[in-house]
């Protein structure tokens, strides 16, 4: 099928388009002080640059980094074993919990979000303060990205040979050994992409924060939407070039460790 | 005689650096099962799909009925292949899938195919059906091929030159009342040999007309096949009678509705090679079709193929690296190693006189000994001297040149290497054998082709048609070994040259020289035992080890050192001595490369090499 | 002995019901509350949650709301247009990246693997970024010119990535199998490759309809001349608190119907899968 090389050609300019070029103006934006997109009053300056000092920047990252972790821990440890359960159970309809599993997905999340907002300033609920605080940010974060932490793990745990597991205990070895011996190695790669899905829209999404923080906790990504409002595109572009740089170093350094620790997990096995 | 269908000349491919075919050169002729055999990576796979179009080659020529198709793409050659892990299509039924080609293919031939069938079921004589066929042939699109058909027996229908005739007497009389036309519409009928049908008088012109077609159409075939061509489901039809047939033909009626996943590994293969010949190729490409089934089913399905392609008469091309299943399937097997062919031949040669080191110990086992031809057909191995049959001519010694009457090949007289006059010609079931004078000499030849006397033709014969004799043999019993073999006087030029009919031709002969090293082969079964008096037998060796393998023994001899593989249906034990004869025309001879043989035999071959290339300039 | 295994295995067993549970009703609390809400007379009062009694004007709301079904009907718009094209986009891009070579392969995935990994806002903002200095030549960018090919943008990465790597399973010899048997390699293509992948494109689609329907910040930064979508108009109203109860029934009614379906799929499945063990048997 060699000959449709050329299938991929318009594709390759969509993404220059819209990849390379975006990225290139952003930078060349960071230069130039200006109102909005209007070049006519364009003047080169590092006002942007100098802007960095401002320590809420940093404040700022530092909650998405704090948010983001959080959420990824938590959805870790609800998802692992929900996908685990699931996929070990002997149910007839696995697929129909499955299905029941995506069913809120299909709720508009901006709309849950509301809800939990509701749900918080109810009248019951309302002398915990949960409004406009961290744990609460960082709860309803958990809950609307968790489908996307137990999908890959449940995937790849169906496709996980059965009989590895029952070689492992025809061998002698205790279920809890195997499941940190062989099954949680051999599931790495759903965990990882779960990590990476979650983490993602974890660290930079604003309407949460905005809605359940009440402004109160403020995160990367309400900066940089509130530096766009005021049609300020120089300090803007510099920060989400920042921020595009810290999450592919994040992601880069995430795979890069995870893939060590699977060659650790061979060297163990070949020992 | 056999008629070439394919040709590769010249053939090369490599990728890279890596050379896959250098040089490749063979026919194939029509109707034939051929086997391309060699271990992995020979290249023969690479050949295959060169012929299928998937590869293209680097240098070289690829002739289908003597025409150029390496420009043609895969999907528009008239060759169709079963892949090795089938590749049948997992989105479509059994039914589907074969009819896949029937209706996809853009030059399908399912109104070539269909035309045949209603002329076959209408009773037409085959030469009217096969003259018709030839022409459609060349026409490339189904709807040209409806359109031509139509025309054809539109032209030939009685019905349609009446209604033709009706219509202008309509244009020309204005028909009104039955009294005004009567007369002339008989007179018109008469000249069509067309009777009245019984009439009230009250009837319309038209309705005449309507009684008068329908009565010409009952026995007008022509008129018939047209509407059953013109009907829309004509086409539909054809690939349900074509599929049914080919379901059939693989042994899998009723199958059609099934899914390709629920079929078994024997079953898919069936289905694979059902939905390849329903096309009916010229040529049919196998690429280790068994290979992916178990043992049992592999050896029936051998049998099953060979079957096919005698009921078919489609040229089945095979691949594979399994020498045995060469050996039953093949009529011809080409023996490939480093992207050369080794040896070209039917099985039995090929066994019994492998060219080479390769071949012999690719094809079974073979005791391998390195020698030296004495002359006068005495060899020296294992320390002693054997007595073996070989051609033993020298250059310039006067011979028996016999070919064989179906191998003289009709070609073009600029091409020929041989003109001659016909002079006499009887016809015999399909048949022409035809008396031809090729420079003073009568020769008797055979073809399908019609000749005519005092018609001049040009001849070619292959070098593995050319079989020498010496004249010391007896005429008589010459004649009695080869099937209506023409004996013709000639000279032996050395070095695979012989001349007869006042030419120079290659031959396939080895002859050679005394003092030479030579490679000879004893295939195991060959070996008699010798347990008596073993001291009597020539050659006295120790059992080392032997092996029983269902059928026979294999024993392994220690003979002067050397070990030798012995296949006998006796055993004997383990440290027993024994002797081995082996008859003289069981050992077989192969040439050892120039750098072996000693500096006066390589002067020699240098010498023979030098001539034979100057008599090829002067030609 | 065996009696306090199995009391153990019981144990754990309702453990693990009680863990799945808990984890469930994590995301399905707002959804009952949304559909709590779309029944509520008084889902917009000042006190949130208090039930003011039961109705089905939210209901009603959908169609009366102009701000509202507008939002719903360019959501659907987009989405709808958005899944055809990106389908089909992803489907093409990924055959054209099965056949390229090592090299040019290993680029291509990396600019692929970009608009995945990129967070949503930056993605939102460079599109909006490029989509304004097209003003000038198109001045009515700004909608749903600029919402559907931000929504294919960041679509199409998910269709090729369930795309492709059943491409790259498939047998290359269907492909030629195809050609032999007189099919022009465009037309084998359509014939039999595209075929063999139907459901890896079909659950690119689905991917590709869920991502763009719930889609908001990338929607947020591509709006605009009074286009919107769903996600949008919650969170803007909201925060104007011109909030219609609309969009809790709205949302429900989805709910309702992809619960349907999935009942019925599942139920039809089960049923089959009786039928073809009696046919068996």
């Amino acid at each position: 099928m060699k000959k449709f090389k050329w299938f991929a050609l318009p594709y390759l300019i969509w993404l220059i388009l819209l990849v390379v070029l975006p990225f290139l103006l952003m930078f060349v934006l960071t230069f130039l002080s200006m109102n909005g997109m209007n070049f006519t009053d364009a003047a080169f300056s590092f006002d942007a640059y100098q802007r960095l000092a401002d320590p809420t920047v940093y404040k700022a990252i530092w909650n998405s980094l704090v948010v983001a972790f959080f959420t990824v821990v938590i959805c870790l440890l609800l998802g692992y074993p929900t996908a685990y359960f699931i996929s070990f159970s002997h149910l007839k309809h696995k697929l129909l919990l499955l299905l029941l599993l995506i069913l809120p997905m299909w709720s508009n999340s901006m709309l849950r979000i509301v809800s939990w907002l509701r749900l918080f300033s109810n009248d019951a609920l309302s002398s915990f303060n949960l409004v406009g605080s961290m744990p609460s940010v960082i709860f309803v974060t958990v809950t609307t990205y968790l489908p996307f932490m137990i999908f890959p793990i449940y995937t790849v745990l169906e496709k996980l040979d059965r009989s590895l597991l029952e070689a492992s205990r025809d061998l002698g070895v205790p279920a809890v050994k195997t499941f940190f011996k062989v099954t949680l190695p051999l599931s790495m790669s759903g965990v990882t992409s779960g990590i990476i899905m979650v983490f993602l829209p974890a660290a930079t999404g604003f309407a949460i924060s905005q809605t359940i923080g009440q402004g109160k906790i403020r995160l990367i990504g309400n900066l940089i939407q509130s530096v766009f409002e005021k049609n300020n595109y120089n300090y803007g572009s510099l920060l989400s070039i920042l921020v595009s740089i810290v999450i592919l170093l994040l992601v880069y350094l995430f795979n890069q460790a995870s893939k060590t620790q699977k060659q650790g997990w061979r060297k163990l096995k070949n020992a | 005689m056999a008629r070439k269908i394919l040709e590769l000349r010249g053939v090369r491919k490599a990728y890279g650096q890596n050379v896959i075919l250098d040089n490749l050169n063979l026919a194939i002729n029509e109707n034939e099962f051929v086997t391309f055999l060699g271990p992995s990576g020979c290249g023969k796979t690479t050949t295959l799909r060169i012929i299928a179009g998937f590869e293209k080659m680097d240098k070289g020529e690829l002739l289908l009925d003597g025409q150029e198709i390496e420009s043609l793409p895969a999907h528009k050659r008239p060759i169709n292949t079963v892949f090795q892990r089938y590749a049948l299509f997992p989105h479509l039924n059994v039914y589907d899938n074969i009819a896949f080609g029937l209706r996809n293919n853009i030059y399908s031939n399912v109104y070539d195919i269909g035309t045949m069938n209603l002329m076959n079921q209408y009773g037409f004589s085959e030469e009217d059906i096969d003259a018709l066929t030839k022409v459609l042939s060349h026409i490339e699109k189904p709807k040209d091929v409806k359109k031509y058909v139509i025309e054809k027996f539109s032209s030939e229908s009685k019905t349609i030159r009446l209604e033709n005739e009706l219509r202008n007497f309509q244009k020309e009389h204005h028909p009104k009342k039955q009294s005004q036309y009567l007369d002339s519409l008989k007179e018109l009928l008469k000249k069509e040999e067309v009777s009245l049908p019984a009439l009230t008088g009250e009837e319309s012109f038209k309705e005449v007309s309507k009684l008068l077609l329908a009565q010409v159409s009952k026995d007008d075939c022509y008129y018939q096949i047209i509407a059953k061509i013109k009907d829309r489901h004509f086409k539909e039809d054809t690939i349900e009678t074509e599929v049914n047939k080919a379901l059939k033909l693989v042994n899998l009626e009723g199958y059609g509705e099934r899914e390709i996943s629920s079929l078994s590994g024997g079953q898919q293969q069936r289905v694979a090679i059902a939905r390849a010949i329903v096309n009916k190729p010229r040529i049919l490409l196998l690429d280790e079709p068994l290979s992916a089934l178990d043992l049992k089913l592999r050896k029936s399905m051998r049998l099953e193929l060979r079957e096919m392609q005698r009921k078919l008469g489609i040229t089945f091309i095979f691949v594979t690296h399994d020498q045995e299943e060469a050996m039953v399937m093949s009529d011809t097997v080409v023996v490939m190693n480093d992207g050369l062919i080794q040896q070209i031949g039917r099985p039995e040669d090929i066994y019994n006189a492998p060219v080479n080191r390769f071949v012999a110990s690719f094809i079974g086992e073979a005791n391998i000994e390195r020698g030296k031809y004495l002359g006068e057909q005495k060899l020296q191995i294992l320390n002693k001297t054997f007595k073996v049959s070989v051609q033993d001519f020298k250059p310039g010694e006067p011979i028996y040149v016999i070919v064989e009457k179906g191998d003289f090949d009709i070609c073009s007289l600029d091409v020929a290497k041989l003109r001659g006059k016909v002079t006499e010609v009887t016809f015999d079931s399909n048949k022409y054998e035809a008396d031809v004078d090729i420079n003073g000499t009568t020769v008797h030849i055979e073809t399908d082709d019609k000749v005519s006397v005092g018609e001049e033709l040009g001849f070619l014969v292959a070098p593995g048609n050319i079989y020498c004799e010496a004249r010391s043999e007896n005429k008589a019993k010459l004649l009695a070994n080869y099937e209506d073999g023409n004996i013709l006087e000639g000279t032996y030029l050395g070095n695979q040259r012989v001349n007869f009919l006042g030419e120079n031709f290659r031959t396939y002969i080895t002859t050679f020289i005394p003092g030479e090293v030579v490679d000879a082969v004893i295939r195991p079964e060959d070996f008699d035992l010798v347990l008596d008096d073993p001291s009597k037998a020539l050659i006295q060796g120790k059992v080392v080890k032997t092996a029983f393998t269902g059928v026979s023994f294999d024993i392994w001899v220690d003979a002067d050192g050397q070990r030798l593989m012995v296949q006998d249906y006796q055993n004997v034990e383990v440290g027993d001595t024994i002797g081995l004869h082996v008859d003289f025309y069981e050992i077989h001879l192969m040439k050892v490369e120039d750098k072996e043989q000693p500096l006066e035999i390589q002067k020699i071959r240098e010498e023979g090499r030098r001539i034979a290339s100057e008599q090829e300039k002067e030609n | 002995m065996l009696n306090t295994h199995r009391g153990k295995e019981i144990f754990f067993l309702v453990l693990k019901v009680l863990f799945v549970c808990f984890v469930f009703s994590l995301m399905y609390i707002p959804v009952v509350i949304i559909i709590y809400q779309s029944f509520n007379a008084t889902a917009n009062s000042i006190t949130p949650l208090a039930w003011g009694g039961f109705t089905f004007e939210n209901y009603a709301e959908i169609f009366t709301n102009r701000q509202l079904y507008t939002s719903i009907l360019d959501s659907l718009l987009v989405s709808l247009w958005t899944t055809f094209l990106s389908t089909i986009f992803g489907l093409f891009a990924s055959i054209g990246i099965h056949a390229l070579d090592k090299k040019a392969r290993r680029a291509m995935d990396f600019l692929n693997d970009i608009p995945m990994l990129a967070s949503e806002i930056v993605t939102g903002i460079s599109l909006m970024i490029i989509f304004s200095l097209l003003k000038p030549i198109f001045p009515n960018i700004f909608g749903f010119p600029s919402m559907l090919l931000a929504h294919i943008f960041f679509t199409v990465p998910y269709v090729i990535l369930m795309v492709l790597p059943k491409l790259e399973q498939m047998d290359e010899s269907l492909f030629e199998a195809a050609q032999d048997l007189g099919c022009p390699p465009l037309k084998a293509l359509f014939k039999v490759v595209i075929p063999s992948l139907m459901t890896s494109i079909l659950m690119g689609a689905l991917i590709a309809f869920t991502l763009s329907i719930d889609d908001f910040v990338i929607s947020f930064y591509t709006q605009g001349n009074g286009f919107s979508n769903f996600s949008n108009y919650v969170y803007s109203s909201y925060t104007k608190k011109n909030f219609s109860a609309g969009a809790y029934a709205f949302d429900a009614l989805l709910t309702f119907i992809t619960l349907a379906i999935v009942l019925f799929v599942s139920l039809r499945s089960s049923h089959k899968k009786n039928e073809k063990g009696i046919k068996r048997a």
